[in-house]
């Protein structure tokens, strides 16, 4: 089987995809470029940590209740973020990285620097689930954001999404509520990541602020845009391997921040749709080549 | 009772007066054209009445109820749907989905319609019949951005017909377009009409305007000039001055 390390990598790389998945329906499908995603889940694993910690909330209502609360955090922040553009949310969404970090930093409530301990993995059926097991509840989660992600992408948000996106004037002009858009796509993104972060929380059994700074963020923008923003695939193929690497390269580890930095900058420079976009080398080679193969087989 | 009243229209940016005390009716079933040379406001006009812009002073009444000010989701939903001066479909997306995106229109303002799903059988039927409608019967699953302009123009009208309008205004529809194709959208703005669409067109092409619209209107630095039928606008001194300069005269 599976030695214990792999799952550790496995688990990670998991709630890695539950994070890009869901910074790709802020960034991807509606178009808000977010620098901040680490923020909510952040929220998300300090909400979930000091109820289990202080509350005796169990494993389960804690996580339900971190997506909650990261969801409605993201709301109400989304509406200032609103008010700005492009470039400026940005700046914008930055800058609520930089503060809810300092808040878990220095809040005496949130622990401060000596970050939040003794958190527990999951229970079920009475006994703590082995790390297997916590992988099979991550990707259960994961199966359930993919779920999710397609129901909203079949329907009408989804196309009122991609209108603002593409023309948010032009989006308006057609009948669509461009700010409620806009925070419905920062509420459920947000609280996706609530989720990831309460699962962080628990499989970690200890936080600390530094988790959920704005490295972290770019960390996780960085894995939309590899994989390719704005599909499904993207995200998921770009967590696995930008979560990967770390561990099969341990010059990648040390220096991951400058690593994924050269990363965004090569890949906005030479396919802006990541590796997996519809206009990026291999899904337009694929497309060749099935073009090609076509005629043989009639 | 006019469909649209506008009075006292006033709009300004940084001290500068694009729209001054302008006052016009459309009325139910016209075409209506609005005239004027480059700057006179006539796009400023379309976006205060679209809720793009919100006006300084005045009103803007849709079948007896004030709009200004109403952000352009609520004023597109009440039926007054735009095409965009440079056009402005969404370009990734396909010619069914720009479509779709103004079709939607019914489903996104209660959040429980809105997660239904889009592209049903009903949805997708009725948006091909609105793009065979504008004459774009074939390569609807391309996408709007790789068009030439000229069925840019008509993706917009589709679109624009979509919000099921009974109030259109088209931002120089002809503009870039070669005389054939500016022909046929002329059709296209007659039939439309004919279907009981009442329609303010923005137009620089004077044969079109004398062509399709039997009454005009005439912005000159944000300032309503004259209105009229064309026969009269064409001879009247005030508008040959604008058009020409007072040298002319």
């Amino acid at each position: 089987m599976l030695s214990g390390y792999v799952v550790t990598v496995l688990i990670t790389i998991g709630i890695y995809v539950i994070l890009a998945l869901s910074l790709n329906m802020i960034t991807g499908y509606a178009g808000q470029i977010s620098l901040g995603h680490a923020a909510f889940m952040g929220i998300g694993a300090y909400t979930s940590a000091l109820l289990y910690t202080r509350a005796e909330f169990s494993f389960w209502p804690a996580f339900f209740v971190a997506g909650l609360v990261a969801g409605a955090v993201g709301a109400v922040l989304a509406i200032p973020c609103l008010r700005v553009r492009e470039d400026f949310l940005a700046i914008t969404t930055m800058g609520i990285n930089f503060v809810v970090e300092a808040t878990f930093l220095y809040v005496p409530f949130f622990g401060a620097g000596m970050g939040i301990g003794g958190i527990n993995p999951p229970r079920l059926f009475g006994s703590e689930i082995s790390k297997p097991g916590f992988l099979l509840l991550v990707t259960g989660v994961i199966a359930a954001v993919i779920a999710v992600d397609r129901w909203l992408i079949r329907s009408w948000i989804g196309l009122a999404w991609a209108a603002i996106r593409e023309d948010e004037e032009a989006a308006g002009a057609m009948g669509i509520d461009v700010v409620r858009f806009k925070v419905l796509a920062f509420t459920l993104g947000s609280a996706g990541a609530g989720l990831a972060g309460s699962l962080y929380a628990h499989f970690l059994t200890f936080i600390m602020p530094v988790n959920f700074g704005f490295g972290q963020s770019i960390v996780i923008l960085s894995m939309v845009v590899f994989g390719g923003i704005g599909t499904l695939r993207g995200p998921i193929v770009g967590a696995i391997v930008l979560g990967a690497l770390p561990e099969i390269s341990r010059p990648a580890m040390e220096y991951r921040t400058l690593l994924y930095g050269i990363l965004l900058l090569m890949l906005m420079r030479y396919q802006p749709d990541g590796i997996l976009g519809e206009r990026s080398l291999l899904v337009r080679g694929w497309h060749a080549l099935r073009q090609q193969a076509a005629p043989m087989k009639n | 009772m006019a469909l649209l009243e506008i009075e006292h229209l006033t709009k300004e940016f940084d001290g500068v007066t694009a729209l001054q005390d302008v006052n016009l009716q459309v009325r139910e079933g016209e075409i209506l054209g609005v005239i004027g040379p480059n700057g006179a406001g006539k796009t400023t006009l379309f976006n205060c009445i679209t809720g793009m812009f919100s006006p300084d002073r005045g009103t803007i009444r849709f079948r007896g109820e004030p709009i200004q000010g109403r952000r352009p989701h609520e004023i597109a939903r009440r039926g007054i749907a735009r095409t965009f001066q440079i056009v402005r479909p969404f370009p990734a997306l396909s010619l069914t989905d720009n479509v779709l995106v103004a079709y939607g229109h019914r489903y996104y303002p209660r959040l429980g319609a809105s997660t239904t799903a889009s592209r049903t059988q009903a949805s997708l039927q009725a948006c091909h019949r609105l793009l065979d409608r504008v004459g774009m019967a074939a390569g609807h699953e391309r996408a709007a951005g790789t068009l030439p302009l000229g069925f840019k123009k008509r993706l917009e009208i589709a679109r624009a017909l979509a919000l099921n309008p009974s109030l259109l205004l088209l931002d120089e529809p002809s503009g870039g377009l070669r005389h054939e194709e500016s022909q046929e959208l002329l059709e296209l703005i007659r039939r439309l009409n004919q279907e009981g669409i009442t329609i303010v067109l923005i137009e620089h092409n004077m044969p079109i305007v004398m062509g399709v619209c039997r009454r005009l209107v005439v912005l000159d630095h944000g300032i309503q000039i004259a209105e009229g039928d064309p026969a009269a606008i064409q001879r009247n001194p005030q508008v040959i001055e604008a058009y020409l300069g007072k040298a002319s005269v």
